[in-house]
């Protein structure tokens, strides 16, 4: 039997070659080149760029009322206040608000609801130069009571007194940038959904260009204690961590240089970049990690009337696009939460019914909650399913991209994208080893050790390095020089392949030595079929380890599955449940590409026996 | 930057790199150490007569030769607890405990097959059985410490996380690619060792 090469053989002369061809390498590169600024770009960007906009549906949201008619148990009459408000508003009215009891009732025979809104915290909640409270929140605030068909009144609440207020009942509603947390949630009537989320964010001194997250890996960020990313941003994007006690702290920091950028809160980042002392700075990255915000109630309001009615409005809002319109309508920039929560509110089943409506227990999906936190509550969510999802849930498994649209849509593309790459550097790989081996054939004693050579420099690099060196090294001085941007796809692609074909080509080259020596007479192209058949073990060992080894990919920001999982559990919590995937799904995969490889044989048998 | 300059920097970030370098020697060698031992045992397994060694070794070593071990330091990363209380006492996992354990997995499928191999080998009298694990052994141990520095990305302190500290350190784009030549010098360098290093053994021991 004959014992062909591994990958992992070293053949000794490539050695003192493979020295020469790096420096040769070294010296062909210019030197003194001006700032590179065109690094990765984020795949996750264009994932969301992707997600359609929606607009205003007003004469859905009418008929959607009225197709879920909700029985109340209670009887009084539907208070008749105010002019007729809009189309929408009526419909709500008249099905959820005929019977006002406790705190809605007081609101109607008052004749005006009473919300806790901000005052420090433009355009969210400030003040206008006439001292009226102004902002996105007391707009809301306003939407609400036109609703309901009574005036308003806006009384200034700080962080600290928020809660206390509605309480005690001076305040019927917080809108007060206030954070959905747990802790909250054990204190007050937190209503779901969600209205809004803030998220981390990074200002950095206009000159330093980044276009991802990840390009922070390794830079001294500077961060302000108690932050709740702070984490995350450690342990996800490896930056070097600054922190300070306070932001005024941080702030300084920043101007002195001392770090590369400050992440903070976006909303309060927002409001800052206003400000002329920060007018060098920028926030060129999207928001990450959110935190959703709450309107509460108080604890004894939690599921009563005025809770249901406000949950209702607030799904409305996002349904209708009204969030994003407010948002826009007070210049903060478009969020991605409510970009997302509108096409999650707006979407339907295949009944034509509305995936974010209240089931049966009168709770809302928990697709449409905030699944985070529900996951630390341990709240278990029963909802039932049809097909993949239902038979999963059956068996006790409840695997969140199912659910999620997002997660779904961000996990497919990542599994597609890593088949896209095993097959195309497969491909790649194989051309390259048959390149380099029929011209090692081909080639006189000298050209055959630069051959050597080059292939010893590709297998004997770690490929993650080389992914380093093409997509940032190399790409930066051609983005530099000549203005073109390596796509992270095709470096992936270009590297692996290499990696691969090197090895490739040692074993073909091995292979088609000993079939030469067999027959005298034969031309390389002659034995070719043969030396495949011949070095087919190996071939497949090669290729298999390229689906195994893709995943390094996602260091130059390649949204693949490993960075498809680690977004999904970075936004929603569930650690185990993406890992515990990864492992089972690489696991099956890899399994498939050995089953289909090793199909070929009979294949490669009866060419390598044609041509022969 | 001139190439005086360029090669006065890299002089400079010599120790700090082959410290990071050390590194990569520890976790490899760790896992290698780890992969064998466990490899050994199921390699044994296979070669039993015995029908129901057999079957599960053989199933096991299929199992860990199909998990990649970066997917798997990604999952270690993410699943092992940051830190545990002893006794009261919080111990701290550092990175590289599950670096180590990823890239035991395909050791352990390795060294299954070339211990079943040896076996077999010794069984038919096959000249030079020992001497073929050996150089196999070795030149994997180069992989792994390749494979090594996939650490980086959990953490590890290793020497391409240290040429990424480096060049954020610099803050000189051209340098950038200078860094990463050296570190993959280091590599090369130490490929080139290994197999110079077999090859004499091969040479000395093998005919």
């Amino acid at each position: 039997m004959l014992i062909l090469p591994s990958r992992f053989d070293l053949p000794s002369q490539v050695s003192l070659l493979s020295w020469l061809l790096l420096g040769l390498m070294l010296l062909l590169f210019p030197i003194g080149v001006e700032a590179a600024d065109t690094l990765s770009r984020s795949g996750l960007r264009q994932l969301q760029s992707q997600l359609p906009e929606q607009g205003d549906q007003p004469g859905l949201v009418a008929s959607e009322f009225e197709s879920e008619p909700q029985p109340e148990p209670e009887s009084a009459p539907a208070p008749e206040a105010g002019p007729e408000p809009e189309p929408q508003a009526k419909a709500t009215r008249q099905e959820d608000i005929q019977l006002p009891t406790g705190r809605l009732g007081e609101i109607m025979a008052r004749g005006h609801l009473i919300v806790g809104v901000k005052t420090d915290y433009p355009p969210w909640g400030g003040i206008d130069k006439q001292t009226r409270k102004v902002g996105l929140e007391p707009d809301l605030a306003q939407n609400l009571a036109d609703r309901l068909g009574v005036g308003l009144q806006l009384v200034g609440v700080s962080s600290a007194n928020r809660l206390g207020k509605v309480e005690d009942g001076s305040i019927d509603l917080v809108i007060a940038t206030m954070g959905d947390i747990l802790k909250r949630r054990k204190i007050a009537g937190l209503l779901e959904p969600n209205y809004y989320a803030s998220g981390a964010n990074i200002l950095v001194h206009k000159g330093i260009k980044v276009h991802d997250w990840g390009e922070l890996r390794g830079r001294k960020v500077c961060l302000t204690d108690g932050a709740y990313f702070n984490r995350d941003l450690i342990l996800r994007y490896l930056i070097h961590p600054v922190t300070y006690k306070g932001s005024r702290d941080a702030q300084l920091a920043l101007e002195a240089g001392r770090c590369i950028g400050w992440a903070y809160d976006d909303t309060a980042l927002a409001r800052l970049h206003k400000d002329e002392r920060w007018r060098d700075f920028h926030m060129p990255l999207q928001s990450i990690l959110f935190a959703p915000w709450s309107i509460a109630v108080s604890r004894a309001e939690q599921g009563g009337v005025l809770a249901r009615f406000v949950e209702d409005t607030i799904a409305e809002w996002h349904r209708t696009g009204y969030l994003l319109e407010r948002e826009a309508a007070w210049g903060i920039p478009t969020s991605r939460f409510l970009t997302e929560q509108n096409q999650l509110f707006s979407q339907r089943d295949e009944s034509g019914q509305l995936i974010c409506r209240r089931g049966e227990d009168s709770l809302f999906p928990f697709a449409c909650r905030n699944q985070k936190l529900l996951k630390e509550a341990g709240v278990d969510q029963g909802v039932d399913a049809e097909g993949l999802r239902g038979t999963l849930l059956r068996m006790g498994i409840d695997f969140l991209p199912l659910k999620d649209p997002f997660a779904g849509k961000v996990l497919l593309k990542g599994i597609g994208i890593t088949i896209l790459l095993s097959l195309v550097a497969m491909a790649g790989s194989l051309g390259f080893g048959l390149l380099m081996a029929v011209a090692h054939s081909h080639s006189p004693g000298p050209l055959r050790w630069l051959i050597d050579a080059i292939n010893g420099v590709f297998r004997m690099t770690p490929p993650i390095l080389n992914l380093y060196i093409v997509f940032f090294g190399i790409g930066s001085l051609v983005a530099a020089n000549w203005g073109f941007t390596f796509n992270a796809m095709i470096v992936a692609c270009v590297v692996f392949s290499l990696y691969a074909g090197a090895s490739n080509a040692t074993i073909l080259t091995k292979a088609i030595e000993i079939l030469l020596k067999q027959r005298h007479d034969s031309h390389v192209m002659q034995v070719l079929p043969e030396a495949i058949q011949l070095g087919f073990t190996g071939l497949v060992a090669n290729s298999v380890n390229i689906v195994k080894a893709v995943g390094i990919a996602s260091v130059i920001a390649v949204p693949e599955l490993i960075s498809a999982a680690n977004t999904i559990l970075t936004e929603n919590g569930n650690t185990l449940e993406m890992m515990n995937f990864l492992l089972v799904f690489y696991f099956i995969l890899v399994a498939l590409f050995l089953l289909l490889l090793n199909s070929l044989k009979t294949l490669v048998a009866k060419w390598a026996a044609a041509k022969s | 930057m001139g190439s005086s300059e360029i090669l006065n920097e890299l002089w400079v970030w010599t120790p700090y790199l082959a410290e990071g370098f050390t590194m990569n020697m520890l976790v490899s060698a760790a896992s290698m150490f780890l992969g064998t031992l466990i490899g050994w045992f199921i390699g044994v397994m296979r070669y039993s007569p015995q029908l129901w060694l057999r079957t599960p070794g053989g199933l096991v070593t299929s199992l860990f030769r199909n998990i990649p071990s970066f997917v798997f330091m990604f999952y270690l990363a993410f699943v092992l607890p940051i830190e545990f209380d002893l006794g009261g006492e919080v111990v701290k996992i550092p990175a590289w405990v599950a670096a180590t354990l990823a890239l035991t997995v395909p050791v352990v499928g390795f060294a299954s097959d070339q211990v079943l191999r040896l076996f077999k080998d010794r069984e038919e009298g096959a000249g030079h059985a020992t001497l073929t694990f050996g150089v196999a052994w070795t030149q994997y141990f180069l992989v792994i410490i390749m494979a090594s520095s996939t650490a980086s990305v959990i953490g590890v302190d290793e020497i391409v996380a240290r040429a990424n500290t480096v060049i954020a350190a610099i803050r000189e784009p051209e340098f950038m690619l200078w860094i990463y030549f050296y570190v993959a010098l280091w590599f090369l360098g130490l490929g080139t060792l290994v197999a110079q290093l077999s090859h004499q053994v091969i040479k000395r021991f093998g005919h």
